[in-house]
């Protein structure tokens, strides 16, 4: 659960933003949310609700699932090259249902007719060096579902099990050894990323088995589920110079028609993966009167690849850095998570400030860096900052 | 004298206003379709494969990529139980949302503002814009919807298409001026309205030039590898540059454009007479008054500076005037100079109407330059003369006299420069108009000798009837010449005016004439049968049983397809004939020769029509209609390379027909080298030849019966009809001119009335006296009525031979080089004997007001001030 539903909900509303000018002024996020989530109350109609748990069945659910209005293929990863230079990388595939549209009893024989259509998102950051400035870029694409033009499929043969695409960005998966191996093919202008991630975990069904319940509606909710760990290894480029790199990355799966409840305005969104081989996955849904939504959730996810959730109450975090983009939001990009139940404390500092998205939606999306109170690096991770 | 310089302003600005207005939505219409673009890909026949721009997308990782589709379509407007619905023509634009931002700024377009109502208000348009999404949305300009009596969220129809559009959005042309002549709509609604799916007009990219490269050389070549890479992956299409297709289309208008600013010229020149006429009229009509002013004691110099200044004021007045009326008649002609550009070019509807700044100072400069300049001489001689002699004419006639020999020596050798610039230019239409310009304001500088002469050679041989049939003698011709100064000018207008409607009239009857001819030839079947729906064919089924009717003696397929080639675009038209229907075309000798120097093939030496023909069928050749064989200049025996399904084959051009067709270029290729060539097996049309014993009638019926068993929308039409609906659209096409030609009679009239008036006011005392002496009202407006008519009629004599060699120049000059057309020469009689009584009539009517003001004349009154 990410920004990516708010992002995805948003652009119905204001599409305009990448279609005039990409350096358009952002609208004021808290009029938008609201907006937004009328919109998102009344008209699901015509899309099935994650209303209970269901059963999943892979590869199939790789898929897409288009009886629902949103869909994404989340994947974000922490890279290093045979130098120690630090990036990471953050790819995402929306699958968005078009505005419904008043019914005409035209015959249509065009291909080229879609009923929704695909956004992505693809972003790299260089960790600072302490030279020179870090390098830094991120891109944003849409595509209609049409014509061969983006999409996303699964067939039952070896080599391409898998295949979520829009232009020449894809998200692949085929068959090794019992294993699903993913492959992302990504390039823009002089960035670019061609990674293999093969999971080092199983599917981790998030919520109950699955179904994750975002607010006290029953059917404001999505299907949700992860592999925490995917050891990733291959080439990018960043600002035109290429990188062999390895390192480790997260993926994240959902879909739902409707999931926001009025009183929430954001999200908090961490995905940790420790070097003792633990991860750790949590969201604090933050309400419009600053409380934290009981809705909230944790997860920690073993060596071997079991869950065992986290009473929301039994995680506390501290922020100790906010950090101000040009366009006058601040983020809290760096601070501790108390862990009640352990005793843990785990401080998390970004890979680099800025690295905030200036998309159709602008949110905070970044890597980040995880000590112990002594300042020993104990894993690494992503953030996600929504509705600042 | 308002009335003069108003009339002669209007007509200057409103044929420019017509001219600039045309021009600009044109070009505003191609700038909203190609927008950014810098090159395209276009196809061979019917566009290009969808599947192009998916592999160009999704394996090239081509971004700045868009598809789309193109064509011009009729919406139906809203108006209820009307039995004619109001239809407008639009350029359907087929676009991809998702991949426009690169391309056409067809949204909002206003720049970023902090101001907070602005952006909800875009944010509301853009909302809007993701419905294009939908099949049927359509997005229109508020003023195009206003018209059709639409509304967001409101249906349109089609005149040719099931589907039915839904208005989603307008757009302000205000701030998107380019969107005034588009309707927008999702890629899939366009394939589905135009009959395209599958396929795309064109796809448009963005090429940008490396800037990161450091020497232009190697950025362009970066630019030509791109080209390549993207050539290489997409057979059968090909990249060209955006700007040399808009050039093709812009180029095309170029020669109509022309001709109209001809047209305008020749309204200025008209105008300039008429405002110069009015000006020395008002000044020498108060002759006496000035005289009076001059004995008063008033200076030399004040008298003069305050006829400047009078002048001056009256003209800024005139020209205020002329400007407004010349809007309001230039938004007039506008319609028509559409409805021509529609007829021949392209889809276009005009309705902002536009004016530069440099029409609007050509038109106030000429009304107050010609004011000014015409004032000065007269406003000279008042002031310079000694009173005594300022109240009398006779003094300035005298002068007048002196100049004559020497404007006409002027005038015949301008009138040999226009001769000599004729001669030496060689495809310069602009030499031609400056030619004419010079032919014509030469020959009106001749007028006043002419005049002169006629006159004398009239009184001689008339001597002996005029004295026995009229009372007053010689009297109406000689005081014809006896005030020269202004009836010269009054008569120079009406040549001018008249001339040139007997000019244009004579081309337009040439051009009429051949036209029919050709139609006469080309349409060599009885019956033709042809699709309605675009781009769709005659199905196989049909052409099977048809052909095997008993009365069908012969028939000729035809398939027609927009094809490229080296040089501009092109229709091509593969034909195939049997039984009796013979393949015609009428080949001029002059059109077919080789360029000089060329080895040619024998065959095509001096070959026979038969010869070309065989040659079409059974070689890689095709026929090339005259217009693009001037055009491009491709002669006989030089080789054409097409771009066919199987990439670029040379052609050898066979022959060059005859053909008054316009737009692009028709090249004619026999069905069996094109099937050949292309892939293509659809027939669009069908011509059938009847066995001539029997009685068409019942074929017709037999043919209707079979064609209602089929679904398509199949028309019947026969020769007669096509012949008949050609010709009209040939005559809608010179409808403006004929309105401008009226125009300029127009204004020559009023010409020629304030001239007229002049006169019948400066022989307030001559009339006076004739009355004094005894003659009667009666025999006095005899006399006026002579003399108007005399004038008309000299004027109508004059404007023969001028309209003659105008007409010639047009159609063997003008017509050829800005066309391309040649046709066959010939002068109706009518149009001369219409001419001359127009002069008359004109001449006549502006007579009849000056006759009653006469007739209220009191002789005693008059003579009081003797």
């Amino acid at each position: 659960m990410k920004s990516h539903l708010f992002a995805t909900l948003f652009i119905i509303t204001s599409f305009s933003l990448a279609l005039s000018s990409c350096n358009y002024p952002p609208q004021e996020n808290s009029t938008n949310g609201v907006s937004l989530h009328s919109e998102l109350g009344g008209k699901a109609e015509g899309f099935e609700r994650a209303c209970s748990a269901r059963e999943f069945s892979f590869p199939e659910d790789h898929g897409a699932h288009p009886a629902y209005r949103n869909e994404w293929w989340y994947i974000t990863g922490n890279l290093e090259n045979s130098a120690g230079l630090r990036f990471g990388f953050h790819v995402t595939f929306f699958r968005v249902a078009n505005p419904p549209a008043t019914p005409t009893d035209n015959r249509h024989s065009s291909h080229w007719v879609s009923k929704e259509f695909y956004m992505a998102h693809f972003a790299m950051t260089e960790g600072l060096t302490g030279q020179t400035a870090a390098n830094s870029s991120s891109f944003e694409r849409f595509s209609r579902a049409a014509a061969g033009l983006s999409g996303a499929q699964v067939s039952n043969t070896n080599l391409n099990t898998v295949k979520v695409w829009l232009d020449d960005w894809q998200l692949n998966a085929r068959q090794v050894n019992d294993k699903l191996v993913w492959q992302l093919s990504l390039k823009e202008g002089d960035y670019s990323l061609q990674m293999n991630l093969t999971p080092e975990k199983p599917v981790v069904l998030q919520g109950n088995a699955g179904y994750s319940q975002k607010s006290a509606h029953p059917c404001n909710a999505s299907y949700y589920y992860s592999i925490p760990r995917l050891r990733a290894d291959g080439q990018i480029m960043v600002a035109g110079k290429k990188h062999d790199v390895t390192g480790s990355a997260w993926l994240d799966r959902e879909w739902s028609s409707s999931a926001l409840a009025d009183t929430q305005t954001g999200w908090d969104w961490f995905a940790i993966q420790l070097n003792d081989g633990r991860d750790l996955m949590l969201y604090n849904l933050r309400q419009t009167d600053g409380g934290i939504d009981p809705y909230s959730y944790a997860v920690e996810i073993d060596r071997q690849g079991n869950k065992r959730q986290i009473p929301i109450d039994q995680i506390v975090i501290e922020i100790q850095h906010w950090w101000q983009s040009d366009s006058g939001s601040r983020y809290p990009v760096a601070g501790t998570i108390h862990r009640k139940d352990t005793g843990e404390v785990l401080v998390f500092t970004p890979l680099k400030e800025n690295q905030e998205l200036d998309f159709t939606v602008r949110y905070w999306e970044g890597a980040i860096d995880l000590t112990n109170i002594n300042g020993e690096k104990i894993g690494h991770g992503y953030l996600e900052l929504t509705g600042y | 004298m308002l009335i003069g310089m108003t009339l002669g302003v209007a007509i200057i600005f409103a044929v420019d206003i017509a001219n600039e207005s045309a021009k600009r939505a044109f070009a505003l219409s191609l700038d909203a379709v190609t927008g950014r673009t810098t090159h395209q890909i276009i196809g061979g026949a019917n566009g290009i494969d969808e599947a192009i721009y998916t592999r160009l997308r999704t394996e090239l990782g081509v971004r700045n990529s868009a598809p789309v589709i193109q064509g011009a379509v009729n919406l139906l407007g809203a108006t209820e139980g009307a039995e004619q619905k109001y239809t407008e023509t639009l350029q359907l634009l087929g676009v991809d949302l998702f991949a426009e931002p690169m391309f056409r700024s067809l949204a909002d377009q206003r720049p970023p503002s902090d101001d907070n109502t602005e952006d909800n208000a875009s944010a509301k348009v853009n909302r809007d814009s993701l419905k294009l999404l939908h099949h049927g949305s359509v997005i229109l300009a508020q003023s195009t919807a206003d018209r059709l009596g639409a509304s967001v969220g409101s249906s349109i129809t089609l005149a040719d298409s099931s589907v039915t559009l839904t208005l989603i959005s307008t757009v302000d042309t205000t701030v998107q001026a380019n969107f005034e002549n588009i309707a927008m709509v999702d890629i899939s609604t366009a394939q589905d309205v135009l009959g395209l799916q599958g396929k795309l007009s064109r796809i448009d990219l963005v090429l940008p030039l490396q800037p990161a490269a450091a020497t232009f050389k190697q950025r362009t070549t970066q630019l030509e590898q791109d080209i390549d890479y993207i050539e290489a992956a997409i057979s059968g299409a090909r990249v060209i540059e955006a700007a040399r297709r808009n050039n093709a289309l812009l180029q095309m208008t170029e020669a109509f454009h022309t001709n109209l600013l001809a047209m305008s010229l020749l309204a200025l020149l008209v105008g300039a007479f008429l405002i110069y006429n009015t000006v020395t009229l008002s000044v020498i009509q108060r002759r006496s008054v000035f005289g009076q002013l001059r004995v008063a004691g008033v200076h030399r110099h004040e008298l003069f500076r305050s006829i400047i200044t009078e002048t001056f004021a009256f003209s800024i007045a005139g020209t205020l005037a002329g400007v407004i009326l010349g809007y309001f008649l230039g938004s007039a002609l506008l319609t028509l100079v559409t409805r021509t550009i529609n007829d021949l070019y392209f889809a276009l509807d005009v309705r902002q109407v536009n004016y530069s700044a440099f029409s609007l100072v050509k038109a106030c400069g000429v009304g107050l330059g010609v004011s000014l300049l015409a004032a000065i001489p007269p406003a000279l001689e008042a002031a310079n003369s000694p009173p005594v002699t300022v109240t009398q004419r006779s003094s300035m006639e005298g002068r007048i006299n002196k100049i004559v020999p020497l404007i006409f020596i002027a005038g015949i050798a301008l009138m040999c420069l226009g001769a000599m610039i004729l001669w030496i230019s060689d495809r310069s239409l602009w030499a031609a108009f400056v030619a004419i310009f010079c032919i014509v304001s030469g020959y009106s500088l001749t007028i006043p000798k002419l005049l002169l002469l006629l006159t004398s050679v009239g009184n001689r041989k008339t001597k002996r009837i005029v004295n026995a049939y009229t009372s007053l003698g010689h009297y109406p011709l000689r005081s014809i010449t006896a005030s020269l100064s202004r009836t010269a000018i009054a008569i120079a207008a009406l040549v001018v005016a008249v001339s040139a409607t007997a000019g244009v009239g004579i081309m337009t009857g040439s051009f009429r004439l051949s036209v029919a001819q050709w139609l006469g030839d080309a349409l060599q079947s009885d019956l033709y049968i042809s699709s309605t729906a675009p781009d769709t064919s005659l199905p196989p089924a049909l052409i099977k049983e048809i052909s095997a009717l008993e009365n069908i003696t012969g028939t000729r397929q035809v398939r027609m397809l927009e094809a490229e080639t080296d040089k501009s675009p092109i229709r091509l038209m593969a034909v195939r004939s049997s039984g009796t229907s013979p393949q015609t075309y009428s080949f001029k000798e002059k059109a077919n020769r080789a360029a000089p120097g060329a080895t040619v093939n024998p065959l095509l030496r001096a070959a026979s029509a038969d010869t070309r023909i065989r040659l079409l069928q059974t070689t890689d050749s095709v026929l090339i209609a005259e217009p693009y064989s001037s055009s491009q200049n491709i002669r006989v025996n030089d080789t054409l390379n097409i771009s066919t399904d199987q990439g670029i084959k040379p052609f050898t051009v066979a022959g060059v027909f005859t053909n008054y067709t316009s737009g692009k270029g028709l090249v004619v290729i026999s069905m069996n080298s094109f099937h050949r060539y292309w892939s293509d097996r659809r027939i669009d049309t069908i011509g059938l030849s009847l066995s001539e014993d029997i009685d068409s009638t019942e074929t017709k019926i037999q043919l209707r019966n079979i064609l209602s068993m089929y679904d398509d929308k199949l028309l019947m039409r026969s020769n007669t009809e096509i012949r008949t609906q050609s010709l009209e659209i040939f005559d809608r096409t010179f409808a403006i001119t004929h309105v401008l030609r009226l125009l300029t009679v127009g204004v020559a009239f009023i010409g020629i009335l304030s001239a007229l008036m002049a006169l019948a006011l400066e022989k307030r005392s001559e009339y006076a006296v004739l009355r004094a002496l005894g003659t009667t009202p009666f025999q006095l407006r005899a006399l006026l009525f002579w003399q108007t008519g005399l004038m008309g009629l000299i004027a109508g004599v004059l404007a023969l031979p001028l309209g003659i060699v105008m007409s010639k120049i047009l159609v063997s000059v003008i017509n050829v080089r800005s066309f391309g057309w040649t046709m066959e020469y010939h002068i109706p009689l009518i149009v001369l004997l219409e001419s001359l009584i127009l002069a008359i009539v004109a001449a006549l009517i502006a007579g009849l007001y000056p006759a009653y003001k006469l007739n209220q004349l009191s002789p005693a009154e008059a003579l009081r001030y003797q």
